[in-house]
């Protein structure tokens, strides 16, 4: 295989199956985990500072050694855990989406090595307090925290850059280069939400470490009612919510609030469980200052990753059809590059066979399941998670070129199809073929020209020939042609 | 060999913050092995021992963090090649994450008192495994560098649904890294051994085997070089037989450094030339793929960041100059 075939505009990469699993769900799963570290690693560092205010001034007895206790479960779940996750992310989205990693790097490699200064600054000072941490003068380990805790948000806030710029690149998009890009509209409501988010993480696994604590209840009860002055910042997370929404693009807000009911679902279990456990912190700790025990304190932890994955699900939910909005669509596909693959055909350099060529009886087939790999395999499984096979196994022959061709308008968080007609059919043929339990023969429909003219109509009218990214303006305006 | 068009800061930074991975991957390499090796023999009661034990999750730590670097930049300057390797190999190149969470977490064992109260076969599994796990990572690193080297087998591995990569100079190569990291793990660790001359034998013996390994396998890897990886073999060639000399100097050193009077000149001196050596081993890496390195893509060319990224860089490293040097003055004495 020539490396010049691979150097052509659309990269073909070689693309792997996960059975019955759907890519999102893989890059989702461990996405959530790293969130949830991260965002407690962050917060734990301004925790952190404030007991050991607490200790030096003379304000909290105990402070001091809940504060070493937490800082070595900090090291041992953030350093190792919460760090090569970090680095399993990068290869989970090459897995994923190598393109669009690819255009971040490309894009944003710069803001990533400033990244890894503070990262490099983060993992120093908190292997220096470890160390040395019990020998040192009040003084230095509020220092050392503190840049801990410093470095930390800010790795925060250059990832936070990058991720926010995904659904809204604001000028970046008109030209106005890197800057632009990583101060995008929803660069601030969410630096500041996960701000919150992180400090709430850490006041709550907190209440989960202090009850561990070899101390009397009266202690431990002091101790995590000072600790549960981090989750004060979450009375701004219904304000910073709103902001956020006001920002992203029209039709993300429209999935959010009902346009689509999983995505609508997954927006009340962020914001329900998030109620719940600021209620309690509101009305049980902040208020009445309660005690809760260690199994209260464990089930408002989970309470809270529970939120963290929602919110996590929703932030990748609300980019479809895209991946970078108005530049990469989710199956990597540009929407400039729409008009050439519908000429020449999606799948035709793609240099990478078919690992089960022999299981298709037509060519026709083959070619279905290349379109599927390319275009398809990124959200959709066959047979498993969210299976083609389900989502359009009741349709009929005419119905799935339609709606495969007009793929835009058939659900607006779909990307355009990028094909020609012969490839509308021979994916249609495919789901067919799949429904009827992938029989030995099998029509081959390639030469049914009345069908491919149809085909080439739908497709006209979805995205009109010549028109380069028509795709991208087609979704800005709410997905209706 | 010019650099293609919007390149070289890439690869000056890539080889520069790879030279600090590596140097310090081998020393956590070196000090995993020998600690399994020591306790196996139920000697890893020492001062170099103890040593390695307090030291080595914060190595791991430092090796992994300065690694964040040189995964950015080769995504910069290899990216298909790089992604198209990754995703080759799938799972299999996915595990090194848990290979590397599992080795962590062992090294933490391995400094708790109860692993110390182990029996030496237990105590002496927790770094071998480890070890295992670092040694797995190393191996699937070089799978996957000289994989992104061989389109010709891409579709084709592709499409049998293999997840391994084999060639010739794959277990040399693997060989010769392992090899390195012995007198460069070793040659650091010296530094906080430096007046123990009976530990500075222990580490000569150490440094002395990895570079004949290292020679060995290097000899054999270029034996076995195949015309379609290695349009530049001579260049190459020379970049590591150019290492030969700075590793018979480094040779010298370790072999005279237990019995010198002037240690700390010549341990200076040994890891001056363990530098050397290292520089030369990375730029024949550099020098065996020139060719699969084309000009920078335009949007790589046009982005943004350089010099904030410089500026940070350097605030950033005198921060934590600042922080470890004001700590190190405030200690208290230890109880």
């Amino acid at each position: 295989m020539p490396l010049a075939s691979l150097a052509a505009a659309l990269p073909y990469y070689p693309v792997n199956d996960y059975g019955p699993a759907m890519k999102g769900m893989v890059i989702g799963g461990l996405g959530i985990v790293h969130v949830f570290l991260a965002q407690f690693a962050i917060g734990g560092g301004m925790l952190l500072c404030y007991f050991q205010w607490l200790a030096q001034t003379g304000r909290e007895p105990h402070a001091r050694r809940f504060l070493d206790g937490y800082f070595k479960i900090l090291v041992l779940v953030s350093f190792v855990t919460g760090a090569l996750t970090g680095v399993a992310m990068w290869f989970t989205t090459i897995q994923i989406s190598a393109r669009t990693i690819g255009l971040m790097v490309d894009e944003f490699h710069w803001i990533w090595a400033i990244e890894w200064c503070f990262f490099s600054l983060e993992i120093a000072a908190g292997y220096t307090f470890l160390k040395w941490g019990d020998r040192l003068p009040d003084t230095w380990r509020l220092r050392l925290l503190a840049a801990y805790a410093l470095a930390s948000w800010m790795s925060l806030f250059w990832i936070n850059g990058i991720l926010s710029w995904q659904l809204t690149p604001g000028a970046w998009a008109d030209g106005a280069g890197v800057w632009a890009g990583l101060f995008n509209p929803s660069f601030w409501p969410s630096l500041v939400f996960r701000t919150t988010v992180a400090m709430a993480l850490a006041a709550l696994a907190a209440a989960v470490v202090i009850n561990t604590m070899d101390v009397d209840r009266e202690a431990r009860r002091r101790l995590i009612l000072r600790a549960a002055h981090l989750l004060a910042p979450m009375a701004l997370m219904p304000p910073l919510g709103l902001w956020y929404l006001a920002v992203i693009p029209d039709d993300s807000r429209s999935w959010l609030l009902g346009g689509s009911i999983a995505m609508t679902m997954f927006v009340g279990i962020a914001a329900g469980a998030s109620v719940l456990v600021g209620a309690y912190a509101a009305i049980g700790l902040l208020l009445r200052r309660l005690y809760i025990n260690g199994a209260t304190a464990t089930l408002l932890l989970a309470l809270a990753f529970g939120a963290t994955a929602a919110g996590e699900f929703v932030r990748e939910g609300a980019r479809k059809p895209y991946t970078v909005r108005d530049v990469l669509y989710s199956n990597s596909i540009t929407p400039d590059e729409l008009a050439g693959l519908r000429a020449r055909g999606s799948v035709v350099d793609d240099p990478y066979p078919l690992r089960d060529a022999a299981r298709y009886p037509t060519a026709q087939l083959q070619t279905g399941a290349k379109v599927f790999r390319l275009q398809c395999a990124v959200c959709h499984t066959m047979r498993g998670a969210n299976a083609l096979v389900h989502l359009a196994g009741t349709w009929t022959p005419e119905q799935l070129r339609m709606n495969i061709a007009k793929l835009q308008h058939t659900k607006p968080f779909m990307p355009p199809f990028a094909g020609p007609a012969s490839e509308v059919e021979a994916i249609a043929q495919l789901i067919q073929w799949e429904v009827a339990g992938a029989p030995r023969a099998w029509p081959d429909t390639t030469g049914d020209a009345a069908a491919l003219a149809r085909i080439a109509g739908w497709l006209d009218e979805a995205t009109p020939a010549g028109r380069p990214g028509a795709g991208a303006s087609d979704h800005r305006a709410g997905g209706r042609p | 060999m010019t650099p293609p068009d919007g390149t070289a800061v890439y690869l000056v930074l890539y080889v520069a913050t790879w030279l600090v991975h590596v140097a310090l991957i081998g020393h956590v390499l070196t000090g995993t092995a020998w600690l399994a090796v020591r306790a196996a023999l139920g000697k890893d009661d020492d001062a170099l021992a103890a040593t390695f034990r307090d030291r080595l999750p914060f190595m791991l730590g430092a090796a992994i963090t300065a690694g964040v670097a040189p995964l950015l930049f080769v995504q910069v300057l290899y990216q298909e090649r790089f992604y198209t390797a990754n995703l080759l190999l799938s799972h299999r190149w996915m595990a090194v994450v848990p290979a590397l969470i599992v080795g962590f977490y062992a090294l933490y064992a391995a400094k708790t008192a109860r692993v110390a109260a182990w029996p030496a076969r237990w105590r002496a599994a927790v770094p071998g495994v480890a070890t295992a796990c670092f040694v797995f990572v190393a191996y699937s690193w070089t799978e996957n560098h000289l994989l992104t080297l061989r389109p010709d087998r891409w579709a084709t591995m592709y499409g049998e649904g293999a997840v391994v990569h084999v060639e010739a100079q794959l277990v040399p190569r693997v060989a010769m890294w392992l090899g390195l990291a012995l007198p460069v793990g070793a040659t650091i660790a010296a530094w906080a051994v430096r007046d123990d001359a009976g530990a500075l034998r222990q580490l000569r013996a150490a440094a002395l085997a990895g570079l004949a390994v290292a020679v060995a396998a290097g000899g054999v890897m270029v034996a076995s070089w195949e015309p379609a990886t290695a349009p530049r073999r001579g260049v190459a060639g020379v970049m590591l037989w150019g290492a030969l000399g700075p590793a018979l100097v480094l040779a010298v050193l370790w072999a005279v450094l237990p019995r010198a009077r002037r240690r700390r000149l010549t341990l200076g001196a040994a890891s001056f030339a363990a530098l050397v050596v290292l520089v030369h081993v990375a730029l024949f890496r550099e020098a065996y793929r020139w060719d699969a390195l084309a000009a920078a893509r335009p949007r790589v060319a046009a982005a943004g960041g350089m010099a904030a990224f410089f500026a940070v860089f350097v605030a950033n490293a005198a921060v934590i100059a600042w922080l470890i040097r004001g700590a190190r003055r405030a200690l208290r004495p230890a109880p």
